[in-house]
């Protein structure tokens, strides 16, 4: 492959729309308590938050480091022609909304930037802020800027006045970084320092995943506060002592019969005569537990032994019933008998023995996918001769060819 | 001592002693390199048993010049995973060491210390998945820079670990 040339405009436009969203998520989540609020991105600005008592539209710049934001600056310009049509075409109701351009940039003493920042900067003049553009607006002889000026000269000297009084600029914004470095703080306050990148992962893959969903949908599909608070509050009970994540993608997982049909597991529910839909499901579930035990163990959510003392307790659990059935039904007993007895404890281990691997995690999924990955190393069976059976079944064709 | 039977699959597969050994003769290695002399037993094992936590894997350095102690002040959440994990996941490193003993694969000298024999471990480091790359290559690193900090007494205090 040819070496590319590192492509600085899309690279930049590209941390552009992961601030966007990384700023979107660090909303949310100052937002944590209050449930009366709705967010919406690429609605009506780069992001658009609806609370009971008005609105605030954001325009977010993210600038390489030294960046300054002069009056003639086009960061600026871009921002008040998008404000200007919106509030020419109605689509902008000044009385309701607040408007605030946060830059990474820096605002250099006596620019616009500066006489625009909030209120308890002390150095907010709207005034001479007004009129500092205005100046900018008959000096300047941007071509880039035309069209900006051209928005600016659409309103009239009082919906200037109006326009200028609810734009609050916010400079040196943390950076893409620097707002992941937030948001880990947020995350190790909700679940302790040695879960916090795990419990971020999720968040942001949830976010994400929402935002795209909420992106196609305009801002019909805003996310709401009440949304956030629950899944927030759902993934931090999830990290406790007593609790383990389980993963959306993994939950979702369908079944692969195909892949597996040749597996022990899968023999192991031929030989009691199950049904196609239950064998999937049986699929199914191993499949969501294979990959969600193995992820735990990864990420260091599960210690080690902790899973194989799990798997010890589902065993003995097993062994009762499993030896109760062969005292019961003897060598002599019927096939139809001994299927009907294996189904029994089938189902016992599908519905009755639901063992959490912890106290508060309690899908079904963690315990039936174990019992099928004990079954796929013979550790248990429905059966009762499924070693015999099975070890025949899987012995090499040249053993028994003599 | 864990017996190796009575772990789950996915256990097995992860800390299997093979490559927790692995792990070690890693940190061995590095130490070797940087210092030139045979490894205390204490950091090969601290070394590998740090390189096994992502935690710990993902907040390291890309050289050996920054110093331990404000690493591990800057990065607390290292002490918290380590206080967590360490000792479960000491006890699959032990069997890796021996096994690594066993092979010849390490040897330890009269004060205890260990070292990679000549050619015993080729030096390039490969692996089926990232993942197992990743935790050789931070293995090699620790054992090259936990000694910097100091004794291995004072790396383990640092660390919020004991022998």
């Amino acid at each position: 492959m040819a070496e590319r040339e590192p492509d600085f405009e899309a690279s930049a436009s590209a941390l552009g729309y992961v601030y966007q969203l990384r700023e979107a998520l660090h909303l949310c989540v100052s937002r944590l308590g209050n449930l009366d609020w709705a967010l919406a991105i690429e609605a009506g600005d780069d992001i658009e938050e609806v609370r009971r008592d008005g609105r605030t539209y954001y325009q977010l710049k993210h600038r390489a480091p030294g960046t300054k934001m002069t009056n003639a600056s086009t960061d600026l310009w871009k921002t008040l022609r998008i404000w200007a049509h919106a509030i020419h075409g109605g689509q902008l109701d000044l009385d309701q909304t607040d408007l605030i351009l946060l830059t990474t940039a820096e605002l250099p003493d006596g620019s616009v930037g500066s006489m625009l920042q909030p209120a308890d900067s002390r150095l907010r003049d709207e005034r001479s802020a007004l009129e500092a553009l205005k100046t900018t607006r008959r000096t300047s002889k941007s071509e880039s800027l035309a069209k900006a000026f051209a928005a600016f000269d659409l309103l009239k000297p009082p919906q200037l006045v109006r326009m200028v009084s609810k734009i609050q600029v916010i400079g040196n914004a943390p950076d893409v970084e620097a707002v992941e470095q937030k948001l880990r703080q947020s995350a190790t306050t909700a679940v302790g320092r040695e879960h916090a990148t795990s419990f971020l992962v999720r968040l942001e893959g949830w976010f994400f995943r929402r935002s795209i969903q909420q992106l196609r949908a305009g801002s019909l599909d805003a996310i709401t506060g009440l949304d956030f608070d629950a899944v927030f509050s759902d993934l931090r009970n999830q990290f406790g002592r007593a609790n383990l994540p389980i993963d959306e993608d993994i939950a979702e997982m369908e079944a692969d019969l195909a892949k597996y049909s040749g597996q022990p597991f899968v023999r192991q529910l031929e030989l009691i005569e199950l049904g196609t839909r239950r064998v999937n499901r049986a699929v199914r579930d191993y499949m969501r537990a294979v990959t969600q035990r193995s992820r735990w163990l990864n990420e260091n959510l599960l210690l080690p032994r902790e899973l194989s003392r799990y798997e010890r307790r589902l065993v003995e659990e097993w062994e009762e019933l499993f030896d109760d059935m062969v005292d019961t039904l003897g060598v002599e007993a019927a096939e139809a008998e001994k299927i009907a007895e294996a189904t029994r404890i089938y189902r016992w281990a599908m519905t009755e023995a639901q063992r959490r691997i912890r106290p508060e995690c309690d899908e079904p999924f963690v315990a039936k996918g174990s019992f099928h990955i004990l079954a796929d190393d013979y550790k248990v069976g429905w059966h009762m001769d499924f070693v015999a059976r099975l070890m025949a079944v899987l012995e090499p064709a040249e053993t028994t060819s003599v | 001592m864990t017996d190796f039977n009575a772990l789950s699959r996915d256990e097995r597969a992860l800390y299997n002693p093979g490559f927790t050994g692995l792990a070690v003769v890693r940190a061995v290695q590095g130490h070797q390199t940087e210092f030139g002399t045979p490894c205390p037993v204490a950091i090969a094992t601290l070394a590998a048993v740090m390189a096994l936590q992502p935690m710990v894997r993902t907040a390291l350095p890309r050289s050996t010049a920054s110093g331990l102690h404000r690493w591990v002040q800057e990065h607390r959440a290292v002490r918290a995973s380590m206080a967590l994990n360490a000792t479960a996941i000491a006890d699959v490193v032990r069997p890796g060491l021996l096994m690594a003993l066993q092979s010849s694969t390490l040897a330890c000298d009269a004060e205890g210390h260990l070292h990679v024999p000549n050619k015993a471990m080729k030096k390039a480091i490969t692996g089926g998945s990232a993942d197992v790359i990743a935790v050789q290559k931070a293995a090699l690193l620790l054992g090259r820079w936990l000694p910097s900090a100091g004794s291995t007494s004072t790396v383990m205090t640092l660390l919020g670990v004991r022998p």
